[in-house]
């Protein structure tokens, strides 16, 4: 590669080269005029998400968009000490479908998932051990005995019943979260 | 005020740093601020991890590019000024659609700012890496990786949100803005290309086929967040950028521009590692036939890519940290013993996804359909001085990337579903630009020449 050759640009170009140019724009042409249409909705979802960044204070966007008020991150952080865990947990199931999107069996396992991840980077460095469970088996795997006192769920069970996965809890905090709600518990002591 | 100074920093680094190389602003003023912010980020990602290696703390991070600074500019006004009357001529027409394109780039990435960088990818690894790295280097880094599906990936993306985090409060109270180094590395990307496609063709057609970039769906998803595709893509279009202008006018610069560009993308995402390979494959293959003559000089620009790569190689042996594809996955089998029992069952799956995806009025992928069909029709050109490299190198790689398809531990249809646009879109700018260099003799043929200036 010591002597860069020239490129070839002075050859006339031949009938093939001409009619690869032909499509080449013609295609460009199509896909542009597609593109542009599917752009519109796409420039006024951005210019509307852009005008909500430059006005709504972040704690409003972050709620909005994760579902997670401050008061239930403050509520996180008040009660689970330095050393401790959080679990998100959701018991219907899913774990097995989850991967496959079209699949609605799958559909609370990844909102579980979709919750853990949220919490754990938002909250980050306080709690650093996050975990998810996505029925009671799981959740049971998180718990012992060294965790009483120093482990809170983040409970997404419909309903008034109290959570008895394991042990006893003490309930923290209720959070509304849409039509649903979502209750904070601290795990008080190992059955 | 200190988020000026994050986005300056990177800015006035890699100007320095293009002066210290020869290459002015003058010489090509559209393509030079997207060098400079890519030359600048490599530096200023160097600057943070010798910051973060002497402890120095995050409060005074902002001290780390000064040094840097002086003793580039100290180089930089050594350097002889470049030949006069070497300027690109883009055309005010065709500057007025850069900016206009990337004032549009600005806005998808200003709409980040609604949603916190905490989800996906851009939350589980880029910037949870870049968190930890303030929050508990070094001891507690690998821990801190526990949920990171790729814990192994390189360190620029994390390194440029951390500087971001130390300089405007900390992980705990910085969500949104943590990310803007990165997204405007798509709006780099955007300027870089366009200013690649100009200088092989007529203003129109540079600017129709540059618009496919921010009509995309999955490129203006990439401005938004905080994904390191956009990154690899940019360094990929330098890269190639650089090389055909070497190979056209011998301008030594351009090739260094061209290392620069690949050591980005190295230290951007590991799918350049698998470009490459590709690229090294091309060039023994080219050398075997006689096509290709590298000197050790035409080599020496790689050094920051092979500094980038065993950089990345002794991090992740110091932290312990493993890639997927090579067994650290949950079926604890490599990619290869993955391909022998999925082949037949995923290959025909996945030329089905390719087909759709490059016939797709809702995507750009099309280009890598054209560029097919311009290697087919113009075999002497594609497979000539200077494309040959590139475009057996482009094949290759977007052949390497279903080739790891194969090979995944993920269920086929989730990992194509949340991955496969945007992991192909890296090549899509650079398949942009050989589409333009396949073209220049025809398209170009009846307007001005276009391409005199050197860089």
């Amino acid at each position: 590669m010591n002597a860069p050759t020239p490129e070839p640009r002075s050859e006339p170009a031949g009938r093939a080269a001409r009619a690869f140019a032909a499509v080449a724009i013609v295609a460009v042409a199509v896909w542009l005029v597609a593109l542009i249409v599917r752009a519109v909705p796409a420039l006024a979802t951005a210019t509307a998400a852009a005008a909500r960044g430059a006005t709504e204070p972040a704690a409003a966007r972050i709620q909005r968009s994760s579902g997670l008020s401050p008061a239930l991150r403050a509520a996180i952080r008040e009660h689970l000490p330095a050393d401790g865990r959080l679990v998100l947990y959701s018991p219907y199931g899913g774990a097995a479908f989850e991967l496959d999107a079209t699949d609605p069996r799958g559909e609370p396992a990844r909102q579980v998932r979709t919750l853990f991840e949220r919490c754990k980077n938002l909250l980050y460095p306080h709690p650093r051990d996050v975990h998810f469970a996505r029925d009671a088996a799981e959740l049971a795997t998180r718990l012992g005995p060294r965790w009483a006192g120093r482990l809170l769920a983040v409970d997404g069970t419909q309903g008034g019943a109290e959570l008895a996965v394991g042990g006893r809890w003490q309930l923290l905090h209720t959070e509304p979260l849409g039509t649903g709600v979502l209750r904070l518990w601290r795990f008080q002591e190992a059955r | 005020m200190n988020l000026v100074a994050a986005a300056l920093a990177p800015l006035l680094l890699g100007a320095l740093l293009l002066r210290a190389l020869g290459l002015r602003w003058r010489n090509e003023p559209v393509a030079w601020p997207a060098w400079a912010w890519l030359a600048g980020c490599l530096l200023l990602g160097a600057a943070v991890q010798l910051g973060l290696e002497l402890r120095v703390p995050p409060a005074s991070f902002w001290t780390l590019p000064l040094g840097l600074a002086v003793l580039l500019g100290a180089v930089a006004l050594r350097r002889r000024p470049a030949a006069p009357g070497a300027r690109a001529p883009a055309g005010a027409g065709f500057t007025a659609f850069v900016v206009a394109g990337a004032l549009w780039c600005l806005l998808f990435a200003a709409s980040g700012m609604d949603r916190p960088c905490i989800e996906g990818d851009e939350g589980n690894i880029w910037s949870l890496k870049a968190k930890s790295l303030l929050v508990d280097w070094p001891d507690g880094f690998a821990l801190a990786q526990v949920h990171n599906l790729h814990p192994d990936y390189p360190q620029l993306n994390p390194l440029l949100q951390a500087w971001t985090f130390a300089l405007l409060g900390g992980p705990d109270s910085v969500h949104f803005e943590n990310r803007w180094l990165v997204q405007l590395a798509g709006v780099a990307l955007f300027v870089a290309l366009a200013a690649a496609l100009r200088r092989r063709l007529p203003a129109l057609p540079a600017a129709a086929l540059a618009a496919l970039l921010p009509l995309s769906p999955v490129f203006q998803e990439l401005l938004r967040t905080a994904y390191a595709d956009g990154m690899v893509a940019l360094g990929l279009v330098v890269a190639l950028d650089g090389f055909l202008r070497w190979r056209e006018h011998g301008d030594r610069r351009a090739l260094w521009l061209a290392g620069l560009g690949l050591a980005f993308a190295a230290w951007s995402k590991n799918e350049t590692m698998l470009y490459l390979a590709s690229a090294a494959a091309a060039a023994l293959l080219l050398r075997a036939f006689g096509r290709l003559r590298p000197t050790l000089r035409d080599l020496a620009p790689l050094a920051p890519l092979a500094l980038v790569v065993a950089n990345t190689t002794l991090w992740n042996g110091r932290f312990g940290l493993h890639s997927d594809l090579f067994g650290a996955n949950p079926t604890g089998k490599s990619m290869f013993v993955l391909m022998a029992q999925q082949w037949q069952e995923r290959v025909p799956a996945l030329a089905a996804e390719f087909a759709a995806a490059v016939t797709s009025p809702a995507q750009a992928h099309v280009v890598f359909g054209l560029l097919l069909l311009g290697a087919l029709l113009r075999p002497r050109r594609a497979s000539g001085p200077p494309l040959a490299l590139p475009f057996l190198a482009l094949f290759g790689g977007l052949l390497g990337l279903h080739v790891v398809y194969v090979g995944s531990f993920l269920p086929l249809r989730f990992h194509l579903d949340t991955s496969y646009l945007r992991v192909t879109f890296q090549l899509l700018p650079a398949a942009l630009v050989l589409l333009a260099a396949l073209l220049a003799d025809v398209v170009g043929a009846r307007g001005a020449r276009h391409d005199g200036g050197r860089p």
